[in-house]
C-alpha cells in the first residue's frame, strides 16, 4: 500500500515541494517551481504577451528578508485618506498617526512622544523629534495641521475626526499641534490613533490624485502600487523607530478568502489576513502554518424595532431573546470561532460588566413571557431583515426564524443587498434585522457606538431606542475624565441594553490570520490596524 | 465594403447610446440610494453621516433630475471624457484601459488555445465521422460544455497550486499567473471550436471542389490543407468572434476566483458600489467593441471567402 509520503512522491518527480519547503525556511519570498521543460514555452508565451504590454503584476521579489502577505481589500478610493485606504497603507506600515493602539488596547506614543490637556476642549501634541518622510520631507507640526485639517475639510469626514467632534487643529509651534475638540472631551488622543489620521508627505497631495508612492513615514515605504493587485514595499531606512527587520516586502490584494487560504497554504504567502471560517479549521492542521485568532470589537445582533408593535412590548422582546439559542448559533453558524454574546460588548473588554453572560435558550420561559406580555397571537407576524454582504447572516436569519417558529412567532425573512434594506431601516418600517455592528468603528471607546445606537437622537439609532435616562448616562461617560467612571457607566448601560432586550445580542465575532511557522513577530491587531510593522521577521 | 461600414457605425452608434442610458439606470432601479452606496464603497461603516451623504450627492450632482445627469455625461463622452469614478475619483478611462487589457490577454490566451487544439480535433472528427474517434470528442466536448467554471478553477487550483506546487493559485503577475484560468476559460469555447469545426468539415469534405481537387490525385490531408481549412475555419471564426466579445467581460467567475483585475471584476465593483461612471464606461467600453469585433469577423469572412460580400449580397 501506498503511504502518504509515497503518493506525493509519485505526484513530485521533481521534488518541487522540497525546493519551496527549503526555500521558505531559508527565509526567500515564495515562489513558484516550474518544470524546466515549460521553461522555453512560458518564456516565449510571457514574451509575447509582454510585448503587446498586456501583462502587468508585482512580479516577484526574492531578496533575503521579503515577506509577502496577502489582504482582502484593494485600495478602492484613490488613497483618500479619509477613507478605508488610510487603513491599507497603516497595515503596510506606511503610515503612522500621532498615536497608535496598541494590540491590548493600549494607547501610546507614535509620531508624538506626549500629548498634554491645554483646556478641557484643548489637546496639545509634541511631535517626536527627528521624523522624516521616506522622500526626506521632515515633519513638524504645520505638516500634521495641514493633514489633520485636509480630513476635516474632507466631503465624507471620517467618524473619528469629523468637524461634528473636531472643531479646529492648528500648529502651535514648530513640533506642536493643539486640537480642539467641540465638547470638552478625553478621547481626543484616541480619534488620532485612527489610520484615517495617518500622514503621508505633502507631495503625495500635490497632484489630482493621491500618490502615497515614496510618501510615507511609517517602517515601511512603497515603492510600486499594482493597481488591484499589490503593493511593493521596501524598508525606510530613515525611520524614526529604527530600520525594521524585513528588508522589502509585498501585500497583494486576494479578495476571495479561500484564494488567501491557499495562498498560504502553498507558500505563496508568508501571512494571509482575513482568514474565513471555512477554512481556518483545514489551516490549523497544516504543519507549517500557524493560525492566530482574535476577539474582534463586533457584535453580530439581532435589532428590534422597539417602537413598533409587538415589539415595543418589552416581555416580547424577552421573549424572543429567551427562544435563541446563541451558544448553538455560534457553534452551527460560525463553526466555532465566535462566542455567545454577553451583551453589546466581547467579555475581555474593560468596559464589559463582569458578570455578563449569555442568555441560555429557555423555551417555556419564552412562552410564559408571551403568554404575560398579553400580546395578541395574530400579531406575532414578524419580518426579519437580513443582508447579505455578509454571507453567513442569511443563514443565522434562517436560524432565528426556526427558533422563534418554535414559541409561535411567525417569521418571514427578507434578504437582500444592505442598500436595498436601509431606507426601511432608517425610516423606522421594519420588523427585526440581524446586523453585524463594530462598536470601536471611531475610536478605540464604545461610546460613539452607544451614542449612534442608543440614544434618542442617535444617527444610527435602528432600534428606535430612547430612554432619557440612557442618554443622561451616555452624556455623563462623554464628559467623564477618569477611564473608571466612564467605564462604570458603559457597563450600567450595557446590562440595561442585555436584561430589558432592547436588542438580542448574538455572538461576538473573532478573526483569524495565518501565518507560515517561520514569520516572527507577527500579531493580529483587533482593530487591523497594522500588518507590515518594524518588528515583523523571517525566521 | 463603405456602406457596410457606414451601417455599422451608425449601429454603434445608436446601440452605445442606449446601452449607455439603460446602463445609467441600473443604480435607480433599486432602493438603494446611491450617494450611500459610494459613501460605503470608500468607507466599510453602515452608520453613514446625513450631512456628508447630503454633501456627496450635491457635489456629484446627484440631486439633478435624471436625464440631466444623462445628458450632461453623454455631452462629455462625445468630448471624450469618461469621467471620474465615483468611488476612486481617478478617471474611468485610465481603469478601464488598464482591466481591458487584461481582459483581453485573458480572452484570447484562452481562445487561441481553444482553437489550437479544436481546429484538428474538430478536423479529424469530421474526417472519421460516425466513428469511435468522433463520438469521443463529442462526449468531451458534451462534458467540458458542462463543466462550470466555479467548480473547475477550485479543482485545477487544488491540482496544480496546493498538490503539484507547479503553478501559482492567483494573481496576474506574469505567464505562469495566465495558465490556469486561460485553461479554465477555454474548455467551453474549446467544446463549440472543435463541433463547429466538425461541421462545417463535414460539408467541406462533401464539397465538390474537395472531390475535384482529389480527381487530380491531390490526397485527402493536402485536399484538405489547401483547399477544406480555408472554407471550414469560416464559421469558426464567427463563433471565435461572438466568444471573444462575450469573454472581454464576461469572465467574473475566473476573475474573482484567480484575483485577476480585468473588465469582469471591474463591471462587478462598479454595480456594487454603484459606481455609475465606472458602470457607464465599462460597458460602452465593451458593447463597443463586440461591435467591432463582430464587424472585423464579417470583413474577414468576406475575405477569406470572395463569393461572399460584407454586404450578405452572394455574387
Amino acid at each position: 500500500m501506498l503511504t502518504g509520503s509515497a503518493l506525493w512522491r509519485l505526484n513530485d518527480p521533481f521534488n518541487f515541494r522540497d525546493a519551496i519547503t527549503k526555500n521558505l525556511e531559508e527565509g526567500h519570498a515564495p515562489m513558484i517551481i516550474r518544470r524546466p521543460v515549460s521553461g522555453r514555452v512560458a518564456i516565449l508565451g510571457a514574451a509575447g504577451l509582454l510585448s503587446l504590454g498586456l501583462l502587468q503584476g508585482p512580479g516577484q521579489a526574492d531578496g533575503h528578508l521579503h515577506l509577502v502577505a496577502t489582504d482582502a481589500f484593494p485600495p478602492q478610493a484613490g488613497w483618500a485618506m479619509e477613507t478605508d485606504d488610510a487603513y491599507i497603507l497603516a497595515r503596510a506600515g506606511c503610515v503612522e498617526s500621532l498615536t497608535r493602539r496598541t494590540a491590548d488596547g493600549a494607547l501610546e506614543p507614535a509620531l508624538a512622544e506626549s500629548w498634554t490637556r491645554h483646556s478641557p476642549t484643548e489637546w496639545d501634541f509634541t511631535i517626536r523629534q527627528g521624523v522624516t518622510f521616506s522622500d526626506g520631507t521632515p515633519f513638524d507640526a504645520t505638516v500634521a495641521a495641514e493633514a489633520l485639517n485636509r480630513m476635516l475639510s474632507a466631503t465624507a469626514p471620517p467618524r473619528a475626526f469629523a468637524p461634528k467632534r473636531i472643531a479646529s487643529v492648528s500648529a502651535v509651534d514648530d513640533m506642536t499641534v493643539r486640537i480642539e475638540s467641540v465638547n470638552p472631551s478625553v478621547l481626543t488622543p484616541m480619534r488620532v490613533s485612527s489610520p484615517n489620521t495617518g500622514f503621508l508627505a505633502p507631495a503625495a497631495f500635490a497632484g489630482d490624485a493621491v500618490d502615497p508612492v515614496g510618501h510615507c513615514i511609517g517602517p515601511f515605504d512603497i515603492v510600486e502600487h499594482v493597481p488591484q493587485q499589490a503593493l511593493m514595499l521596501k524598508r525606510h531606512d530613515a525611520y524614526w523607530g529604527g530600520p525594521a527587520q524585513l528588508e522589502s516586502g509585498e501585500m497583494r490584494f486576494i479578495p476571495e478568502g479561500s484564494g488567501r487560504a491557499t495562498q498560504l497554504r502553498t507558500g505563496e504567502a508568508h501571512v494571509s489576513a482575513r482568514l474565513p471560517v471555512t477554512e481556518v479549521l483545514g489551516l490549523q492542521s497544516e504543519a507549517d502554518v500557524v493560525v492566530q485568532t482574535v476577539a474582534q470589537a463586533r457584535t453580530n445582533s439581532l435589532y428590534l424595532n422597539n417602537q413598533k408593535a409587538p415589539l415595543d412590548n418589552m416581555a416580547v422582546r424577552q421573549a424572543i431573546q429567551s427562544a435563541i439559542d446563541s451558544a448553538a448559533i455560534a457553534q452551527a453558524i460560525y463553526e466555532g470561532s465566535a462566542q455567545a454574546a454577553v451583551g453589546p460588548f466581547g467579555p475581555n473588554d474593560p468596559w464589559a460588566p463582569e458578570d455578563a453572560m449569555a442568555v441560555s435558550q429557555d423555551v417555556e420561559r419564552a412562552r410564559a413571557l408571551i403568554a404575560e406580555s398579553g400580546v395578541d397571537a395574530e400579531s406575532l407576524n414578524l419580518v426579519l431583515y437580513a443582508y447579505v454582504e455578509r454571507a453567513e447572516l442569511p443563514d443565522l436569519a434562517a436560524v432565528i426564524q426556526a427558533q422563534l417558529g418554535a414559541i409561535g412567532i411567525n417569521v418571514e425573512l427578507k434578504v437582500a443587498n444592505y442598500g436595498a434594506l436601509e431606507p426601511d431601516l432608517l425610516s423606522g418600517e421594519f420588523d427585526m434585522l440581524v446586523l453585524s455592528r463594530g462598536y470601536l468603528s471611531d475610536v478605540a471607546d464604545p461610546i460613539g457606538f452607544l451614542t449612534a445606537d442608543y440614544t434618542c437622537e442617535g444617527g444610527y439609532n435602528l432600534s428606535r431606542f430612547c430612554d432619557p435616562d440612557i442618554d443622561a448616562m451616555v452624556d455623563q461617560a462623554s464628559s467623564a475624565e477618569s477611564e473608571a467612571e466612564r467605564y462604570a457607566l458603559y457597563k450600567d448601560i450595557a446590562r440595561e441594553l442585555q436584561s430589558r432586550a432592547v436588542t438580542v445580542f448574538l455572538v461576538h465575532q473573532q478573526g483569524s490570520d495565518g501565518h507560515r511557522s517561520n514569520v516572527a513577530n507577527y500579531a493580529v491587531h483587533p482593530d487591523g490596524h497594522y500588518l507590515f510593522t518594524k518588528d515583523l521577521a523571517l525566521n | 465594403m463603405e456602406r457596410f461600414l457606414l451601417k455599422r457605425a451608425i449601429v454603434l452608434v445608436v446601440t452605445l447610446t442606449l446601452v449607455s442610458f439603460l446602463a445609467f439606470l441600473v443604480p435607480w432601479l433599486g432602493d438603494t440610494d446611491p450617494a450611500r452606496a459610494i459613501i460605503r464603497s470608500r468607507v466599510a461603516d453602515l452608520a453613514l453621516d446625513s450631512a456628508a451623504v447630503e454633501a456627496l450627492r450635491i457635489r456629484l450632482g446627484l440631486d439633478q433630475p435624471l436625464l440631466h445627469q444623462f445628458f450632461a455625461w453623454l455631452g462629455r463622452v462625445f468630448q471624450g471624457d469618461l469621467g471620474l469614478s465615483f468611488t476612486s475619483r481617478l478617471p474611468v478611462a485610465d481603469q478601464i484601459l488598464r482591466a481591458i487589457g487584461v481582459s483581453a490577454t485573458l480572452a484570447l490566451s484562452a481562445l487561441l488555445l481553444a482553437l489550437a487544439i479544436a481546429l484538428p480535433v474538430g478536423t479529424l472528427a469530421a474526417v472519421h465521422q460516425g466513428r469511435r474517434f468522433d463520438g469521443i470528442v463529442t462526449f468531451i466536448a458534451q462534458g467540458f460544455v458542462s463543466i462550470p467554471e466555479y467548480w473547475l478553477a477550485p479543482v485545477l487550483v487544488l491540482l496544480f497550486a496546493v498538490e503539484l506546487g507547479w503553478l501559482p493559485s492567483a494573481g496576474w503577475s506574469g505567464f505562469e499567473t495566465l495558465i490556469l484560468p486561460a485553461a479554465v476559460l477555454c474548455l467551453r469555447p474549446l467544446a463549440y471550436f472543435s463541433q463547429v469545426m466538425r461541421a462545417s468539415m463535414i460539408d467541406v469534405l462533401h464539397a465538390n471542389y474537395i472531390l475535384a481537387a482529389r480527381s487530380r490525385g491531390l490526397g485527402l490531408a493536402g485536399a484538405l490543407v489547401r483547399h477544406g481549412l480555408r472554407n471550414g475555419i469560416q464559421p469558426v471564426l464567427t463563433v471565435f468572434a461572438l466568444w471573444l466579445a462575450g469573454l472581454l467581460g464576461g469572465s467574473v467567475v475566473v476573475e474573482v476566483i484567480f484575483a485577476i483585475p480585468g473588465m469582469g471584476r471591474l463591471i462587478y465593483s462598479a454595480v456594487i458600489n454603484n459606481d455609475m461612471p465606472m458602470l457607464q464606461g465599462s460597458i460602452i467600453c465593451i458593447v463597443g467593441l463586440a461591435i467591432i469585433i463582430n464587424t472585423a469577423a464579417d470583413v474577414l469572412y468576406g475575405v477569406l471567402n470572395p463569393t461572399v460580400t460584407v454586404s450578405g449580397d452572394a455574387r
